[in-house]
């Protein structure tokens, strides 16, 4: 793995220049350009405030008495899932999308899943960072270990890109997984406590949580922004996993992409 | 140091049935595949300044060795040295991204190929210049015409100052003003000290440009030495193929025919071809006759003829055909008003003899005839024999060599 980093710095030119294109070329001929970038997240947070506090006024038993939390606990979790959401979709299309760069050119391979993931973490921060306005400006809440959010960050980025790799290579040869995914992501989403509080699951099914990464990793979030806490004790588990994932995709996406290669 | 070293090199292709039984092979262990040999032990060496051609036919291999040696690809077998900074013109748009702008498409080719940023900045320009793209550079390229496709390919390739251009046969895409363009640059590069390995259909250009060729014939190398001799040799094969198929009655590949048993004098009015053979000749390695361009070529011709016939009725008609069944020059004894010569009894001859041969390289053959003195009735024929070579010194194209000259206006 380490080789393999050691060969992808010299194309870190390349890379800055294959994420800027495609971040720009989402919101090419748009109106309001980049400007998307905040103004997505920042109407999403308006619209589930709206709903959930001011139409549904969800409360979660025990919380903060504010009736703008729950929109702010939602998004919380929300938006660093959909960051993965976003870039396992982009990998399981990167290898097709780039079809004439991964066979008539000498670009690395692993710089293709790579570079749509790395979109997702510019995204994931504007998003954060609307988010912990909100919470200031209508919690009145500052958290004090703001600071892991970057940790948590490349976890996030890490476990995106170990099953984004495997994602990319698996398209190839399984036509279906490409129809199937968005069905299979949106399941995860809701066997994963996000619109829901954890306190809400039955206890048979908390067994479950406890092994589910995701779990243990968007609680994170919601305990550095909202909580004010230091991340619980699974998720040292959830580092345990991105690094086994990260090293495995890495591995399995290099096996196999010479093969894949020739599909595409 | 040579630039480019190749060692053996060999690609196999696996084909699947579908593509996850790819997969499955890899995860069981079991083979799920059909081999297909693209290329197999090809070896040889470009020295820096040096040009290098590679030619052969429709899958022969040629473009699975450049991509192997742009690095786009990998050989399954043997090994490729290279020193120096690669840069390489692959098929059409090799390695550009169709939705990307053709500016964007430069930072990105000039990125891959290890430039920095400020490098980048300062090459753009002369890029845009070069291509003569004009506008056009903020438009996907996927818009561009194959012209357009191949010009900025080249400005990018060029302008990024590779010890090893790889250029596959893209540049017959544009324009004669962009040709000529691009060899110009190529031989700059050339000139350089840089080395150059360059595939065409055009055999006109792998013969000017390059000293040593290589022939490919599916996927192995048919032959390699100095590039005149390998396209000669590669041409002829060409016109082989494309040969009008003439009735091939009797081919002799020896000088000689075996002379035909003479029947008894039986009254019919017969005659029949008893020898034809090339005279003073020498042989390539190949055995077989060569002449240089401008030789002397001379050819006996013997005919057995029943006594019965008045020798003012036999006559020999010879015509040469190039091996794709162009006839390059035919005549005959009626045509010069001659007679045949008495050997002895009832054979009778005459030596066909051309004091300057003018054929360009090629690879010829005759085709003899014995006629009458009307020429309408035939006694006997060889429709192919004597084969022989031609070379020439120079690179003149075309089936002869005229004599002429150049002169003031």
């Amino acid at each position: 793995m380490f080789e393999t980093v050691k060969q992808l710095a010299g194309y870190a030119h390349a890379l800055r220049l294959l994420v800027e294109r495609d971040l720009s070329s989402r919101y090419k001929g748009t109106m309001f350009g980049l400007l998307w970038l905040i103004l997505q997240p920042l109407l999403m947070v308006v619209v589930y405030s709206f709903v959930f506090s001011v139409i549904m006024k969800v409360r979660i038993p025990g919380a903060v008495d504010n009736p703008y939390h729950f929109a702010v606990y939602l998004m919380a979790a929300m938006m660093p899932f959909m960051a993965f959401q976003d870039a396992i979709t982009a990998a399981s299309s990167a290898l097709f999308v780039n079809a004439a760069l991964l066979q008539k050119s000498t670009i690395p391979p692993l710089l293709l899943p790579l570079v749509p993931i790395l979109s997702t973490v510019v995204t994931e921060l504007i998003a954060l960072l609307i988010i912990i306005i909100a919470t200031w400006v209508l919690l009145d809440q500052v958290s004090v270990y703001l600071w892991i959010l970057p940790l948590l960050i490349v976890v996030r980025l890490m476990i995106s890109l170990g099953l984004g790799y495997i994602i990319a290579i698996l398209s190839v040869f399984i036509q279906d997984l490409r129809q199937a995914l968005g069905l299979l992501l949106t399941i995860l989403m809701f066997l994963t406590p996000i619109v829901y509080p954890v306190e809400m699951v039955p206890p048979e099914f908390l067994g479950w949580n406890d092994i589910n990464p995701f779990y243990h990793l968007l609680d994170a979030y919601r305990s550095v922004i909202l909580r004010g806490e230091l991340p619980g004790e699974g998720f040292y588990w959830v580092l345990l996993f991105a690094f086994c994932l990260l090293g495995f995709g890495i591995a399995f996406f290099q096996k196999t992409i010479i093969r894949a290669k020739d599909f595409v | 140091m040579s630039a480019v070293i190749a060692k053996q090199l060999g690609k196999v292709y696996q084909r699947y049935q579908r593509p996850v039984d790819s997969l499955k092979e890899w995860v069981l262990r079991r083979k799920y595949h059909e081999e297909f040999w693209a290329l197999q032990e090809v070896s040889f060496h470009c020295e820096p300044g040096e040009v290098f051609g590679v030619v052969g036919d429709n899958g022969a291999g040629k473009s699975t060795l450049l991509k192997i040696l742009a690095g786009t690809l990998k050989p399954t077998h043997g090994e490729l040295i290279v020193n120096g900074r690669v840069s390489a013109i692959l098929e059409l748009g090799s390695g550009f991204h169709p939705e990307y702008t053709g500016l964007e498409n430069i930072k990105l080719g000039c990125a891959m190929l290890g430039l920095n940023e400020q490098q980048t900045l300062a090459k753009i320009p002369e890029i845009i210049d070069f291509s003569e793209l004009g506008d056009f550079i903020k438009q996907p390229v996927k818009s561009y015409s194959s012209g357009m496709f191949v010009r900025l390919a080249f400005a990018v390739v060029t302008s990024v100052d590779p010890d090893v251009l790889v250029v596959d046969e893209a540049l017959s895409v544009g324009d004669q003003h962009f040709q000529k363009k691009s060899m110009d640059r190529m031989m700059a590069f050339k000139d350089q000290g840089k080395s150059l390995l360059f595939c065409s259909h055009s055999l006109y250009h792998v013969k000017e440009l390059c000293e040593r060729a290589i022939w490919l014939d599916k996927g192995i190398v048919r032959m390699q030495g100095k590039s005149s001799e390998v396209i000669d040799f590669y041409n002829d094969h060409v016109r082989q193929q494309n040969r009008v198929s003439v009735a091939v009655s009797s081919t002799v590949s020896s000088a000689t025919i075996k002379p035909v048993p003479v029947s008894e004098d039986n009254g019919s009015l017969t005659a029949h071809l008893t020898e034809a053979s090339l005279l003073d000749v020498n042989f390539d390695t190949h055995g077989r006759p060569l002449y240089r361009t401008g030789e002397r070529f001379a050819l006996k011709v013997l005919a057995s003829v029943q006594a019965s016939l008045a020798i003012d009725d036999v006559h020999i008609g010879i015509i040469i055909k190039r091996n794709d069944g162009v006839q390059c020059f035919g005549v005959s004894t009626v045509l010069d008003d001659k007679v045949l010569f008495h050997i002895s009894g009832r054979e009778f001859g005459v030596v066909y003899e051309i004091p300057h041969l003018t054929l360009l390289s090629g690879v010829y053959s005759l085709e003899i005839w014995l006629i009458d003195a009307t020429s309408a009735h035939v006694y006997d024929s060889i429709q192919s024999c004597c084969e022989f070579r031609v070379s020439q010194p120079g690179t003149e194209v075309g089936v002869t060599y005229f004599e002429h000259s150049w002169l003031a206006p």
